[in-house]
């Protein structure tokens, strides 16, 4: 027989819908399930002017969807540095000798040069894993891992977020948190901070902790307008020099290098071994009527080092049939460490307690004008490229006596290229 | 507006339809033909690139063109004739066909016996071309045959049915409305990774399911087709998302001696059903449900009107002369 009790007209309603959207829906996922995995590959090739550091960098980005909200990525990058790298020494008018980091053998940077650590070489393997899946209706949620090594340095680390949906998906809750520990081993051994170059290291390595959190909104504004404002605090705890840096002392009476028994006194830079960062970030996207898109943002970035950061980010995408290009422009601004000092000089080199001559503390403007281009194929697959001009300008204490004619400051520039082919 | 004819690969056009029209606009439409109706999508989707825009109007067309050849009874090797090639022995059936499968239990359930995906064999004595009506002797005969609980098909074991020899399954009770929501669903999936914002209707010849991602949402206008020319309509009304079906079209209709008979069969009877009203129109979750609704309503009789009234669901009851709705 076929029904056993009558149900009521509400009732066959109601339970049809249900089976029907069980009908829909249920295959809907089943037949869609990607069987293919996406690949996203690209070679970028990066180079600073005065052949300081270049590098090569393949990525292969490995995604497979199992429908429009389930995904595992996976993301394999090598780096091929290449170059020299300030070591932080100011220049002089004379030849200045440096030990390698090694300590084995030295190089000779000229008079009136800034000190280059050309013994710069790295190969670095970096490999990510990603999950993320809707957790009901309202919810998703993301689960990852990072693995990176280079032969001095290596990092482990793992993320979660979790991102809530509110008003018919038109507001986005996002709590993120990461954690990463950090090893590194200088060539040569760890380094004291602020003890002479030539002094024995300590230890063979050293360590870091990193833990990241992150909270974030987007909203949908209206059908054009997408915006995005995040929070996010990060600790860091343990070894956060930089072994391969130094800071020249200069003597207070003639403004050269500050010698003790014939021999130029350098120290090893030394930073504080906690620091704790905040950001604040806002971005708009913006589809105007004719389908291009805006795309603005901005951060703000302090620390209990004293260092401030503004960024100021736009993108503007001409989209055409197949193709579309892309002009990008970044301006960013940074104010100085407490500790960030150019040279210590022969009155104040020993009684330091933190001190730094990298030019990434210090006061510094940037500004990056970029251009993507993208072709999309019949089949979905896209080709793009794109050339980036970088340049950078740093600003600080101009010295006394005789370093007054030395550039303490040179400005860098760089061009970065990308290719890739996703499919 | 030129129409671009979208080439579809032959085997995703297993039945040769000619090939779909897309006329891109902000709202690009296209047009093919399917299970007997002129089926239209339309997609407001601003950020997709002329590929995708072709992309996924394939995608549309090729599944509805899919499930019309799987299920069609005019076709030597599809599933549907496999289904009925082996009578009387056990044999497994694939997951989509377990689902409908499952669907038309429930609602064959729900409806006390009123829908039955095996009634199709009564159209082999109410043929739309009949000047007479049928001899009782001839429905009684049929009669054994039509009725799911020939079917040895349960849905705790929805993998493998038995079909006795002269009973045959009818998927065109809710094929149509099937192929809309799949369809539909398809799409906004692909449009849902493409694009910031879109909107979407599926319209297969007055059976249509939409939907759209943005906010404030933008509804469509629709109308229902008028009882008196057809091609013109004489209600119209705005969908946001949700789907709108219709059942009792006016051209099928038998009529003998100046009578007119329905073409919804009654398969406990094997009668036309006999009723005051000739169309209703239902608004639903999902254009299954919809559909569903609106030939469970015309299943009643003089009943329908109580009937689809006490559902809750907007819906627009016609009589010769009169139109009835809740809206």
């Amino acid at each position: 027989m076929a029904a056993t009790k009558q149900r009521s007209p509400k009732d066959i309603a109601t339970l049809l819908a249900t089976a029907s959207c069980a009908l829909t829906a249920g295959i809907s996922s089943n037949a869609n399930a990607g069987e293919n995995w996406d690949v996203d590959s690209a070679l970028m090739v990066y180079s600073e002017s005065d052949s300081r550091v270049s590098a090569i960098e393949p990525v292969l980005e490995l995604k497979r969807k199992y429908d429009s909200e389930t995904a595992l990525t996976t993301k394999i990058v090598g780096d091929t540095l290449t170059g020299a790298s300030p070591n932080g020494a100011t220049p002089s008018d004379s030849t200045q000798t440096f030990s390698s980091p090694s300590g084995n053998g030295t190089y000779d940077v000229p008079p009136n040069t800034t000190p280059l650590d050309d013994t710069f070489r790295d190969t670095r393997g970096a490999f990510s894993i990603n999950w993320n899946a809707p957790a009901g209706r309202d919810w998703a949620y993301s689960i990852g891992s990072h693995l990176s090594a280079e032969h001095d340095y290596q990092s482990v680390g793992i993320n979660g977020s979790l991102s809530r949906y509110l008003n018919n998906k038109n507001t986005t809750l996002t709590l993120g948190l990461s954690a990463s520990n950090d090893t590194i081993n200088p060539e040569g051994g760890v380094p004291t901070g602020l003890s002479t170059i030539n002094s024995a290291r300590e230890k063979s390595d050293d360590s870091k902790s990193l833990t990241d959190a992150l909270f974030g909104v987007t909203q949908v504004i209206n059908r054009r307008t997408l915006m995005q404002f995040n929070y996010g605090v990060s600790q860091s705890s343990g070894y956060q020099t930089d072994p391969y840096k130094f800071l020249s002392v200069i003597d207070v009476n003639t403004g050269g290098n500050y010698q003790i028994a014939g021999e130029n006194q350098y120290l090893f830079e030394k930073r504080p071994d906690s620091r704790l960062k905040q950001t604040v970030y806002w971005q708009t996207k913006y589809q105007l009527t004719n389908n291009d898109i805006l795309d603005l943002s901005y951060r703000y970035m302090w620390d209990d080092w004293g260092v401030t950061s503004h960024t100021l980010e736009t993108k503007y995408r001409f989209r055409f049939d197949h193709q579309y290009l892309e002009p990008q422009l970044r301006l960013y601004q940074q104010s100085a460490a407490d500790f960030y000092q150019r040279y210590l000089t022969s009155n104040n080199y020993l009684s330091q307690d933190y001190a730094s001559a990298d030019y990434r503390l210090g006061d510094m403007t940037t500004y990056t004008l970029g251009l993507k281009y993208g072709y999309q194929f019949e089949n979905s697959s896209e080709a793009y490229g794109k050339i980036a001009l970088y340049h950078q300008d740093s600003t600080g204490n101009k010295g006394f006596g005789k370093l007054t004619s030395q550039d303490l400051y040179p400005s860098m520039d760089a061009i970065m290229v990308t290719l890739g082919y996703r499919f | 507006m030129t129409p671009i004819k979208l080439h579809i690969a032959a085997s995703a056009n297993p039945s040769c339809h000619p090939s779909p029209h897309l006329y891109k606009s902000d709202t690009s439409k296209v047009v093919f033909q399917c299970m007997a109706s002129t089926c239209e999508i339309l997609i407001d989707a601003p950020q997709l690139t002329h590929s995708q825009l072709t992309e996924v109007s394939t995608l549309g067309v090729a599944e509805a063109w899919r499930i019309e050849y799987k299920y069609s009874r005019y076709v030597i090797d599809n599933t549907w004739a496999n289904l009925h090639k082996q009578h009387d022995a056990e044999q497994l059936i694939d997951q989509e066909t377990q689902s409908l499968l499952g669907f038309a239990y429930q609602a064959w359930q729900l409806s006390d016996g009123l829908f039955d995906i095996t009634s199709g064999r009564l159209r082999e004595i109410w043929s739309l071309t009949r000047t007479r009506l049928p001899k009782q002797q001839d429905i009684d005969e049929l009669m054994p045959y039509i009725g799911f609980s020939n079917l040895k098909w349960l849905p705790d074991t929805p993998e493998s049915i038995l079909i006795p020899t002269g009973v045959e399954l009818d998927f065109g009770g809710i094929g149509k409305e099937y192929a809309v929501d799949r369809v539909l669903n398809i799409l906004s999936e692909y449009l849902a990774t493409k694009s910031l914002r879109y909107r979407l209707l599926v319209n297969f010849g007055g059976d249509l399911a939409c939907k759209q991602n943005q906010c404030p949402p933008t509804p469509w206008n629709v109308g229902i087709e008028s009882l008196s020319q057809s091609h013109r309509s004489d209600i119209d009304l705005e969908l946001t998302q949700g789907a709108l079906a219709t059942s009792g079209d006016t051209k099928r209709f038998i009529e003998i001696d100046g009578k007119r008979f329905g073409h919804i069969l009654n398969p406990k009877t094997g009668w036309p059903i006999r009723s005051p009203y000739r169309s209703v129109s239902v608004a639903g979750a999902t254009c299954v449900q919809a559909g569903m609704l609106a030939t469970l309503t015309l299943l009643q009789g003089n009943q329908a009107k109580e009937f689809i009234n006490q559902t809750g669901v907007p819906y627009w009851l016609r009589s010769e002369h009169k139109t009835y709705t809740n809206q």
